[in-house]
């Protein structure tokens, strides 16, 4: 069932149009995840929802019902923040309290709700705390327990994450999603890295400069880019992006279609050859990662033309040095073809992943 | 040597500095004949209360409660409206920038030397009634007060985070009970500092009061420190007394007002 539309949503600053026209539908407890560069407009759409921004032109609907001209708090919206925004001369308890209050609860209604909800977050042992008295995870989980105690229809979250160190970022990232299942509520989240887009989101949207540049689950994105911004932004470490023409110097024999303008390989999809490698990279840079290790370097024929200037990063287990040359071995398959506007042209093996991924 | 010769250096500032206050203390502790015999000895010989028995047996008292009252009264009313004037300054985007006109104009006004307002205000004061009473005074002082208040203002309330009040708005909120409920609450160190600094502006007002008010008993304390130094001579006692009394009550307000100051700021905004 659709919870959230939006349609044609325009936002402007004057003559400046940050967001030409967004048109996007969100299925009810669904985990949708904006993301993209900063600048793409992402937080400016989630602020629309959210009532913080007006909307210049469009219509945002929540179950059916225009949100256009409703007051933030009239939206059965919650928000967290990425500053947690929580109040400072209010203890925890009363910071959670603070939405139902101003709901018109008494406070003895309003505590039992708080100490229901803190219970469910294992925020218990908080109550009685300051703010200021708080780490910044747990800070973080108190926003969202303040967000969760209304019950709201929509959860939005805006950069929730990006105050927190890795570790407890990858913590969290677990807790968001374990809520999501347990609560079964519609989400919506904004940010600009895409491992947590990749690892929370039901489906990603990935904006840029304003627009939707494509909609779909995460390994849609990864196997399907439907150009070459999303490409690129999706994947770590970043696809590997070659000119056709310049890898034609190469006198590499892969059949291209015959739009192919650039296409795209990803540095842990290509493999490393044993022997009649199809390309060389001579390697710059070594990164251990423990796992595998990342080779930095510039591709180069195997038929002894000089090295190229085409840069290039390969993930493999297999341990080379840096000056070694890489044999690779590159299958049509794990190729991603881009023609000269950057849209993604269809080839048999993206055909075959796009049934497996299915 | 440098640390001694620093340390000199700071004692000796620090005793330039408390060094009237001390005479101050001292003289009016000094009987009448000593204070004239004496010549520069700074310790009276013998303790005496005779410039305080004086002083309270006079309007004293009375004036002090009147100094109070006019000072709290300019305060509050100079709080009241520069805190929604900072807060609308600070929140609301104005065309033409008006905003920083407003606060250029409201600057210039307290940079003129108060003289040269007098006399519009005592016509102003005079049309309206207000001549020779307090509420006149309190509203003459607010041409001090309130662009003093609305610039300290400003800069804490611009340091509550913008996130925070658009949480309270989505937690449901509505203008004024966020500025009650938030804003009021955590510039309250702000405005407890900005009331110490007007109290004392008001406390230690004088010409406008010298203008303004015409009959003894309405006096504020600065008036009547003034009167102690007549054609006759300057009655040293009384006028050390008086002034010894009349810094009191701002020393225990701000004393008393510092607790909240430092348990304001630590509650940490950020």
């Amino acid at each position: 069932m659709k919870q959230l539309e939006l349609k044609n949503v325009t936002k402007a600053y004057g003559k400046q149009r940050v967001i030409p026209g967004v048109d996007l539908s969100i299925e009810q407890g669904e985990f949708v995840v904006f993301v993209g560069p900063s600048g793409c407009g992402k937080s400016t759409l989630l602020r629309m929802v959210a009532g913080l921004e007006s909307v210049t032109a469009g219509d945002i609907q929540l179950n059916g019902r225009s949100l256009n001209g409703v007051y933030p708090s009239e939206r059965e919206v919650a928000m967290v923040f990425q500053s947690y925004a929580l109040y400072p001369h209010l203890t925890v308890e009363k910071n959670m309290a603070f939405p139902l209050r101003m709901a018109g609860l008494s406070k003895a209604e309003a505590l039992a709700k708080v100490h229901k909800t803190a219970e469910k977050l294992q925020l218990g042992a908080l109550l009685k705390r300051l703010p200021s008295e708080l780490s910044g995870g747990q800070r973080q989980r108190v926003a969202i327990g303040r967000a969760i105690v209304r019950d709201p229809a929509l959860f939005l979250f805006d950069e929730p994450l990006s105050n927190l160190d890795a570790k407890l970022r990858g913590e969290m990232r677990l807790y968001l999603k374990q809520l999501h299942q347990q609560l079964g509520r519609t989400m919506i989240y904004v940010t600009h890295d895409q491992v947590e887009a990749m690892t929370l989101a039901d489906r990603i949207v990935v904006l840029n400069q304003g627009r939707i540049e494509q909609v779909g689950a995460p390994e849609v994105l990864y196997n399907q880019p439907a150009n070459r911004f999303v490409a690129g932004f999706i994947g770590s470490p970043v696809m590997n992006f070659v000119d056709k023409a310049r890898f034609a110097e190469l006198g590499c024999d892969v059949a291209l279609p015959t739009h192919t303008d650039s296409f795209g390989i990803r540095p842990n999809q290509i493999a490393v050859a044993g022997h009649n490698p199809d390309l060389l990279m001579q390697i710059s840079v070594v990164e251990p990662l423990g796992h595998a290790r990342l080779y930095y370097g510039q591709l180069s024929g195997v038929s002894g033309e000089p090295c190229s200037d085409i840069p290039f990063v390969v993930e493999s287990e297999v341990r080379y040095k840096a000056g070694d040359l890489l044999p690779l071995s590159v299958s049509e398959s794990i190729v991603h073809c881009f023609d000269s506007s950057g849209a993604r042209i269809e080839t048999l093996g993206s055909e075959q992943e796009a049934d497996h991924a299915a | 040597m440098r640390r001694y010769l620093h340390g000199l250096t700071v004692w000796m500032m620090v005793g330039l500095f408390v060094l009237p206050v001390v005479w101050m203390v001292a003289t009016a502790f000094k009987s009448p004949g000593e204070i004239l015999n004496a010549g520069a000895r700074l310790w009276p010989e013998q303790i005496s209360l005779s410039a305080f028995e004086r002083l309270l047996a006079g309007e004293f008292p009375l004036l002090i409660g009147n100094t109070l009252l006019i000072a709290l009264m300019a305060t509050g009313l100079s709080l009241l409206v520069s805190f929604f004037s900072a807060y609308a300054l600070v929140r609301y985007r104005f065309p033409a920038k008006l905003d920083g006109a407003f606060l250029l104009a409201v600057l210039v006004i307290k940079m003129m030397p108060p003289i040269v307002v007098a006399t519009p205000l005592y016509s102003l004061i005079n049309q309206l009634g207000l001549l020779n009473t307090k509420l006149g005074l309190v509203l003459c002082y607010q041409v001090y007060t309130l662009p003093f208040c609305i610039w300290m203002l400003l800069g804490f309330i611009r340091d509550i985070p913008l996130e925070i009040e658009e949480a309270a708005a989505m937690d449901g909120a509505h203008l004024f009970k966020r500025l009650g409920f938030v804003v009021f609450p955590l510039c309250a160190p702000g405005l407890v500092a900005t009331a110490i600094f007007s109290m004392i502006l008001g406390w230690n007002e004088f010409l406008f009061s010298l203008l303004f008010i015409h009959t003894p008993d309405k006096f504020t304390i600065p008036l009547y420190l003034a009167n102690f130094m007549t054609e006759d001579g300057t009655a040293w006692g009384e006028l050390m007394a008086a002034g010894l009394v009349s810094s009191l009550p701002m020393l225990a307000l701000a004393g008393y007002m510092q607790r909240f100051l430092l348990r304001g700021f630590s509650l940490g905004l950020k």
